[in-house]
């Protein structure tokens, strides 16, 4: 079995978009907690890249993710990597199937890929600080993300769509 | 390429594959494991990575902050006729105190020219920008573009500028990262005036934190300013906190004077290791004018009051 050639030159492409989300994730927006909860855009990109990466390849991204994530945000390093491998388990082989699926396949794994990393991820943060941390930012930013994740496909899903109406009158026209 | 069952795959890829699981579910627990115990070269590992996309965050940081204002004008502008209610009641109370605070700010300099007592200033500041934050899930935290090298330390106490947020607990070369009072790990020593009732600060990830080991829990009444202690060394004495909103048995809530939904510039307070007496200063003990005879002993007591 050959590797295939893209799988190498996407890579710098997907550690590039792992720090931009993750970026993206933790800017200043001019308010600071409580009053802000900013939805996690890397948890997004992860779970596509989960299902269309391989060879060990997802490993790497899941690392650079989750650390880049924890040491951005401030959270205990290592429980992102730690949450991100438990999601990786439980749902990579449902997202690689989900590749002809519209939107809202996409979403219905989206949010219990969601609770699962997240709910991990609280736990660790609770043991690490010897502290049963508040729910509340924990279910709020499940809502938060998954509503941000929704608007977000919903626009790309519009665009590839506009897309490809937009080649197809142009082949009818040439 | 998508995923396939590990037995379809060829030997060596199948081994690099595991290889890679196993590798990065070490690290990972390594890291947690170490992290946790709150080891220094994790600390190490923060700082250097905070300082090494220091100048991304911060040019991120700027369109993000213009978007979020404009959109803040836009609320503005909805609530105009509330906000200019609020404006007017605001000036009513206002100018009250501003009489107060110039009849004090009199006393005060007429006080200082009769002793003649130059004090050198007892803190520096440092303003520095946030460029980032935590997400408010699990801590809060913000990043800000100043540290070692503007002579941040470990432990520098960051304020809005009125009052305090909070402490600054990972430090790199030119960013660090500030802890705020309301995160579930901060503990502040505190003190309620104007008796100086001693109590601590704990965040608890809401924005209300709680005012919990009160030494005199009875004497704690809504309304009450809440200032730093310097009890443990950490904070200087007497900065502002905020205001006990509401109080219940042997704890009360606090709603925090510092305006953080709207956060763009913070002040670190430094304080200054060198406080010394202007040696200029002359403390001068006016000699009394008018004399009387047999009654020393009570123009004595007459001026010490």
């Amino acid at each position: 079995m050959k590797l295939a050639g893209g799988q190498f030159l996407r890579l710098p492409l997907l550690i590039l978009g792992c720090v931009a989300s993750s970026l993206l994730g933790a800017v200043a927006i001019g308010v600071a907690p409580p009053f802000l909860l900013w939805p996690r855009f890397a948890l997004m990109l992860a779970f596509h890249i989960l299902g269309a990466a391989s060879f060990g390849i997802e490993m790497l991204l899941i690392l650079a993710v989750g650390l880049l994530q924890d040491i951005l945000l401030g959270n205990v390093i290592g429980s992102g990597v730690l949450a991100l491998l438990a999601g990786h388990a439980l749902f990579r082989g449902t997202i690689a199937s989900l590749k002809k699926s519209g939107v809202p396949g996409y979403f219905l794994l989206f949010v219990p890929f969601l609770i699962v990393v997240l709910t991990i991820e609280w736990v660790l943060s609770s043991l690490a600080g010897l502290m049963i941390l508040p729910t509340d930012g924990l279910i709020w930013q499940i809502v938060v993300t998954s509503v941000i994740y929704l608007a977000v496909m919903s626009i790309w899903s519009g665009y590839r769509h506009w897309r490809r109406s937009r080649y197809s009158a142009r082949a009818r026209l040439s | 390429m998508t995923y396939a069952d590990d037995r379809s795959r060829p030997g060596f890829w199948r081994i690099v594959r595991r290889g890679a699981i196993a590798g990065v579910v070490c690290i990972g627990a390594a890291a947690y494991l170490l992290s946790a115990v709150g080891d220094r070269r994790i600390d190490a590992l923060r700082s250097t990575v905070t300082d090494f996309f220091e100048p991304a965050l911060t040019t991120l940081s700027g369109p993000m902050r213009s978007g979020n204002s404009a959109l803040s004008d836009v609320g503005g502008f909805l609530d105009v006729y509330e906000h200019n209610r609020k404006l007017r009641e605001d000036i009513v109370s206002l100018s009250k105190w501003r009489e107060i605070a110039l009849r004090l700010e009199a006393e005060n300099a007429e006080l200082r020219s009769l002793n003649r007592v130059t004090l050198a200033p007892r803190f520096d500041y440092i303003t520095a920008q946030v460029i980032g934050n935590s997400d408010g899930t699990f801590n809060h935290s913000i990043t800000i573009n100043a540290g070692r090298s503007q002579g941040v330390r470990a432990g520098t106490v960051v304020m809005d500028g009125t009052s305090v947020i909070g402490r600054v607990i990972s430090l790199g070369e030119n960013a660090a990262r500030v802890l705020l009072i309301t995160d579930s790990a901060s503990r502040i020593p505190a003190q309620l005036e104007p008796d100086e009732t001693r109590a601590l600060l704990i965040g608890d990830n809401t924005a209300l934190p709680k005012l919990k080991f009160i030494s005199k829990p009875g004497a704690v009444q809504s309304g009450q300013r809440v200032v730093t202690s310097n009890h443990g060394g950490v904070f200087p004495k007497g900065l502002p906190l905020g205001l006990v909103s509401d109080v219940v048995e042997g704890a009360a809530r606090i709603k925090l004077t510092a305006n953080l939904r709207q956060l763009e510039f913070v002040r670190l307070v430094i304080e200054r290791q060198d406080l010394t007496i202007d040696p200029d200063a002359v403390l001068v003990i006016e000699e009394p004018r008018h004399k009387k005879p047999n009654a020393d002993k009570a123009q004595t007591a007459d001026e010490m009051e």
